[in-house]
């Protein structure tokens, strides 16, 4: 897509690693952001790009949102997760789970971007009465940040017959005939997708 | 807010009063979340921090970017996010007259796609919609392209797209006359960085 973006000094522009194997971040999977976070605090580069790997479309859906445009919201993410490697060993696991710690570093990142173009401080532009106010559009981002989160946690399998079916505006035959795979197993994977996400959300399903 | 697919015709009748609500509530709090953003393909790299690179990896700092590769970068993201953009604020669904099949050749076997051909409206336009997975998501710079085919060769451009992880969904238009081009004669083209000839085509019709 040929995006570039103002990279802060931090990041040296085409800065790359290899990329870790799919393999190696599988095996990741099963590992918690709040133990990721502490390896990253060891300067475990792996960690770091397992974070990246669960956490990018959260941050950048989330700055989207506050920010409006992908220019500025590409950035934030970029700061965001400059502010992750940089701050990583102030989290303190008995005082939460690290998907919260990782949304105020990303909040934090974003309302910075926001001042650094002029926006005005809080969380929003002033709402008409019978919007949503500032409260409920926190509780919705936090919802979106969670359920893309867990999202990115899902077998690929799972994620695609899920993402064409609530965003893709498919029907399920029409998931099996796109895919080329028997109707059952589109049900069988939108079931077990949505079971995973249960499990993966249980905090918000309380 | 939309209001998502039919949870039962997701899930069946056949699951047990307990795990269905589990799963009602997953699926409610899909819906309410809505879907992610594609990321760029910039923005599958990793951002590593400049310490975590080894030093022989380190590139120039963003002053030091040229200023050619900047505009034409900048050029290439306002495209791109005119495209996304448009494909994101739009239903991701049209009225189809026509829909096509296509399948990845040996550059990408693992990519299939469906393109929806809508009603002709009455500037002569042809409105399209393809939904895509499995392409590789090409470096920086890379993009795909949408063509007719005359006699199965690419003649003319239909659109520009980079693709995401998962399923990606974008709405293109033509507007050509369609009987002067093979019947359902729609192909993808690969363009990597610094080629701009239709030479690699990576989807055609099944």
């Amino acid at each position: 897509m040929g995006l570039s973006y103002a990279l802060p000094a931090a990041m040296p522009y085409g800065a790359r690693r290899e990329p870790t194997s799919d393999d190696a971040l599988e095996i990741e999977r099963d590992v918690s952001d709040g133990d990721l976070i502490r390896r990253v605090a060891r300067r475990d580069t792996r960690a770091f790009e397992a974070l990246y790997r669960r956490y990018a479309r959260p941050v950048f859906g989330l700055a989207l949102r506050r920010l409006g445009d992908r220019m500025n919201a590409e950035d934030a993410v970029q700061e965001t997760f400059a502010a992750i490697w940089r701050s990583a060993r102030t989290y303190a696991p008995d005082r939460g789970a690290g998907a919260p710690w990782l949304y105020a570093v990303a909040r934090n990142a974003i309302v910075d971007r926001g001042r650094s173009r002029g926006d005005p401080p809080g969380e929003g532009p002033e709402l008409p009465a019978d919007e949503p106010g500032p409260d409920e559009h926190a509780e919705a981002s936090y919802v979106s940040w969670r359920v893309h989160r867990a999202l990115e946690g899902l077998p690929g399998n799972e994620r695609n017959v899920i993402e064409l079916a609530y965003y893709g505006g498919l029907s399920q035959s029409e998931v099996a005939e796109f895919l080329n795979i028997p109707l059952g197993t589109v049900k069988t994977r939108t079931r077990a997708g949505l079971g995973r996400l249960a499990d993966l959300l249980e905090g918000e399903l309380r | 807010m939309n209001r998502g697919p039919d949870f039962d015709e997701l899930v069946g009748k056949d699951v047990p009063a307990e795990e269905r609500e589990r799963l009602r509530a997953a699926h409610e709090l899909l819906v309410q979340a809505g879907p992610p953003p594609e990321l760029s393909p910039g923005m599958e790299t990793v951002p590593w921090p400049e310490e975590a690179l080894p030093p022989i990896r380190r590139r120039r700092t963003p002053t030091q970017r040229r200023p050619l590769v900047r505009v034409v970068a900048l050029a290439s993201a306002a495209l791109v996010g005119f495209l996304i953009g448009h494909a994101t604020t739009n239903s991701t669904s049209i009225e189809a007259r026509r829909t096509v099949k296509l399948q990845g050749t040996k550059l990408d076997r693992d990519a299939i796609a469906s393109l929806e051909l809508g009603k002709k409206d009455s500037n002569g336009n042809w409105p399209m919609l393809l939904r895509v997975t499995g392409l590789q998501q090409l470096p920086e710079g890379g993009y795909y392209d949408l063509y007719l085919t005359r006699h199965g060769k690419p003649i003319a451009k239909c659109g520009v797209f980079n693709v995401g992880r998962g399923v990606t969904v974008v709405r293109l238009s033509a507007s050509y006359d369609l009987k002067h081009f093979d019947r359902n004669g729609w192909v993808v083209t690969r363009q990597l960085p610094g080629h701009h000839k239709p030479t690699d085509v990576v989807l055609r019709p099944v």
